[in-house]
C-alpha cells in the first residue's frame, strides 16, 4: 500500500515538474542573453564607460543622462526622425497592407502564385533592401530618375539623398515596399476567419461592396489591426539596418534615428556608458507602449490555454 | 450597358488594375538588381540606360567568388543559419510542447515574458552583450552570433510550434499510451510525424532571420574572415559603391537563399507574434 501511494506521488510530481523542464533550456537562455543584457543596459547607463579609456570606468550615477537632456542636440533629432519614420512609415504600410490583404481574399485564377510573389519583400534583409533601392535611387544611374525624366515629371536628374525631406521620404518609401507584407500576411488571416455566410447576408440585404467593407470587414478584423500596428510600430522603432546601409543617417542627421544614433556612439565612439543611457531611454519609450500594446491586446487571453 | 459586362468592368478596375500595380512595384525593384547584375561594367555607367543587358555578362558573379571571396561569406552565414535553425528547431519544439499540453503555475508569466522580449531591440541588447561575449572571448566568433539568434528566435518559434500543437488533437497522444506507448514514444511515433511540416517553417523562419542578421553581427565580428552576409554586403556598398554591378550580383546570391525558404513556407507565416501564429 505504501509502495502504490509512493509511487502516485511521484508520478504526481513527475508530471507537475515536467513542463518546467521542458521549458528550462528556452528560459535559461532567454534569461542569460535577452533578459539580463535588458537589465544590464540600465547598470550601464549610469556609468562612466568609455572603450578606450577603461581605467576611467565608474559609476557616475544620472549624470549621462543629464548630458542627453540638456546638451545633445542630435538626441532630441534623432527622437523626432524616429516620430516621422515609424508614424509615416506604419500608417502607409497599415492602408496598403490591408489593400493587398483584401484583393488577395477574392477568387481569382494564380492566386497561390501571386501571393507568394507579392510577398516576397518579407524575407528580404534591411541591408539587401538598402542595396537594391540604392541602385534605384542613384543620381546619376538611379532608374528611378530616368523612368521620370521619361514620364515627363521631373526636368532633370535629382539627388534624393542630399536633401533632408527627400532622403527622410526615400528611406520610408524603401521601407514601406518591405514591409508591406507583414501586415498582408497578419490580415489574411484575419479575414480569412470572416465566414462567407456574413458577407452572403449582407448581399442578399443589398448592401454594396464598400458598406460590407466598412460595417463588416473593418470591424471584424480591429483587433488583428490594432495588435499588428503597435507590433510594428515597436519593430519600425528598432529597425537600423535599412537607414545605416543607406543614408548611414545623412545628410546632415537628416535621417538619423534613435537606434542608429545609439548605434554611432557604440561604434564609432566607443562610448558604452553614453550609447548606454540612450538606450535606456529608448527602452523606456518601448515600455510605455509595450504597456499600451499589452492591454489593448490582451494578449489573446482567451488562447492560452 | 448590361449588368454582366458592368461586373466585369468593375472587377476589371477594382480587382485586376490594383493587382498589376502592386505586382510591378514588388517585383520591379528584383528586376533591376537582376538586371544591373548581368550588366557589363561599362554599360552600367551607360547613357541612356538600358533596362535590358545589350550584352549578357556573369562576369560580376565571377569576380565575386573569385576576387572578393564571397564564398567565405556565404559559408559563415550558412554556419551560423544552419545552427540557429537546428537549436531553435529542437529547443522550441520541446517547450512548445509544454505550452501547448500542460498547465502549469506561472504560465501566463512565461508567456508574456517571452512576448516581450520580442520588443527588445537589438541595438539596446548589442551593448551590454558585447561585454558578456567580450568576456566568453567570443568575439570575431560565429559561436556568439549563433547564440544570441537563437535566443532572439526562440520566443517566437516557440509560439509557432505551440499553435502547431495546439491544432492537433490531444487524443491522438492518449490514444497512443492507451496501446501502450510511453509518453516519449507517443510524441516520437505519433505527434512529430504530424508536425513535420511544423518544423520545416519553423526552421524555415529561424534560417532566414539569422540569414539576415545584422546589427549583433556589425557588434561581435569585426575580423573579414568572419563576416556574414549582411555585414559583407553592407561594407561592400560603403567601400566600392562604384561597382554597382558587383554589389548587384552580391545582392542577388544573398537574396536565393532567403527567397527560396520563403517560397516555401509562406503558405504557414500568419499573423504577428500573437493572433495569428498563436492560432496556428
Amino acid at each position: 500500500m505504501k509502495k502504490i501511494i509512493k509511487r502516485e506521488r511521484y508520478l504526481y510530481y513527475k508530471r507537475q515538474a515536467t513542463p518546467y523542464i521542458l521549458l528550462a533550456p528556452i528560459l535559461l537562455f532567454v534569461s542569460i542573453f535577452l533578459l539580463w543584457p535588458m537589465v544590464n543596459v540600465f547598470l550601464m547607463s549610469i556609468q562612466e564607460y568609455q572603450l578606450l579609456k577603461p581605467d576611467a570606468r565608474k559609476f557616475i550615477g544620472f549624470q549621462n543622462f543629464v548630458e542627453v537632456f540638456t546638451e545633445d542636440k542630435v538626441f532630441m533629432k534623432a527622437i523626432k526622425n524616429s516620430l516621422v519614420w515609424v508614424a509615416v512609415s506604419v500608417a502607409v504600410q497599415t492602408v496598403l497592407g490591408f489593400w493587398v490583404a483584401y484583393l488577395l481574399n477574392q477568387k481569382f485564377k494564380g492566386r497561390g502564385l501571386y501571393r507568394a510573389l507579392v510577398l516576397s519583400p518579407w524575407a528580404v534583409a534591411g541591408v539587401m533592401v538598402a542595396i537594391i533601392w540604392s541602385l534605384i535611387y542613384g543620381e546619376t544611374f538611379g532608374v528611378l530618375n530616368d523612368l521620370l525624366l521619361k514620364l515627363g515629371i521631373i526636368n532633370r536628374n535629382i539627388s534624393w539623398f542630399s536633401n533632408s525631406s527627400r532622403a527622410m521620404a526615400a528611406v520610408i518609401i524603401a521601407n514601406v515596399w518591405r514591409g508591406v507584407p507583414f501586415f498582408t500576411i497578419s490580415y489574411l488571416s484575419a479575414l480569412a476567419g470572416i465566414s462567407d455566410d456574413i458577407y452572403e447576408s449582407a448581399k442578399i440585404d443589398g448592401a454594396k461592396t464598400w458598406v460590407t467593407l466598412f460595417k463588416i470587414t473593418l470591424p471584424m478584423i480591429k483587433d488583428t489591426i490594432v495588435i499588428t500596428t503597435l507590433l510594428r510600430s515597436i519593430w519600425t522603432f528598432n529597425a537600423v539596418d535599412l537607414i545605416n546601409t543607406l543614408t548611414g543617417g545623412g545628410p546632415n542627421n537628416a535621417t538619423i534615428t534613435m537606434p542608429l544614433y545609439i548605434m554611432q556612439k557604440f561604434k564609432l565612439e566607443y562610448n558604452y556608458g553614453y550609447a548606454s543611457a540612450l538606450a535606456a531611454i529608448a527602452s523606456c519609450i518601448m515600455m510605455v507602449v509595450a504597456f499600451i500594446y499589452i492591454n489593448l491586446g490582451k494578449l489573446g487571453k482567451e488562447e492560452m490555454y | 450597358m448590361s449588368i454582366k459586362t458592368k461586373r466585369g468592368l468593375g472587377r476589371f478596375f477594382f480587382l485586376i488594375v490594383p493587382l498589376a500595380i502592386f505586382l510591378v512595384i514588388t517585383l520591379a525593384p528584383f528586376y533591376w538588381i537582376v538586371v544591373t547584375s548581368l550588366k557589363t561594367s561599362t554599360e552600367v555607367f551607360a547613357k541612356p540606360l538600358t533596362y535590358w543587358p545589350r550584352q549578357l555578362t556573369l562576369e560580376n558573379y565571377v569576380n565575386l567568388f573569385k576576387n572578393l571571396h564571397f564564398e567565405q561569406y556565404f559559408l559563415n552565414s550558412f554556419i551560423v543559419s544552419i545552427s540557429v535553425t537546428l537549436m531553435v528547431s529542437v529547443m522550441s519544439l520541446v517547450g512548445g510542447y509544454a505550452m501547448s499540453r500542460y498547465k502549469f503555475k506561472g504560465k501566463a508569466f512565461v508567456y508574456v515574458l517571452l512576448l516581450c522580449t520580442q520588443m527588445f531591440p537589438a541595438v539596446v541588447l548589442m551593448i551590454p552583450l558585447f561585454e558578456t561575449m567580450n568576456s566568453l572571448k567570443l568575439i570575431n566568433d560565429l559561436k556568439s552570433l549563433i547564440i544570441v539568434c537563437s535566443c532572439t528566435n526562440l520566443p517566437y518559434c516557440m509560439f509557432m510550434m505551440m499553435g502547431y500543437y495546439n491544432a492537433i488533437p490531444r487524443t491522438l497522444e492518449e490514444a497512443a499510451q492507451v496501446d501502450g506507448c510511453s509518453l516519449l514514444q507517443a510524441v516520437f511515433k505519433i505527434l512529430l510525424p504530424s508536425m513535420k511540416p511544423s518544423i520545416v517553417a519553423t526552421g524555415s523562419y529561424a534560417f532566414i532571420n539569422s540569414w539576415n542578421v545584422y546589427v549583433y553581427a556589425t557588434a561581435f565580428i569585426t575580423r573579414k574572415e568572419k563576416y556574414t552576409i549582411p555585414l559583407a554586403l553592407s561594407i561592400f556598398q560603403g567601400e566600392a559603391n562604384t561597382n554597382y554591378g558587383g554589389i548587384a550580383a552580391a545582392c542577388v546570391v544573398a537574396l536565393i537563399p532567403a527567397l527560396v525558404l520563403f517560397g516555401i513556407i509562406q503558405k504557414h507565416l500568419t499573423g504577428g507574434a500573437t493572433s495569428g501564429a498563436v492560432k496556428g
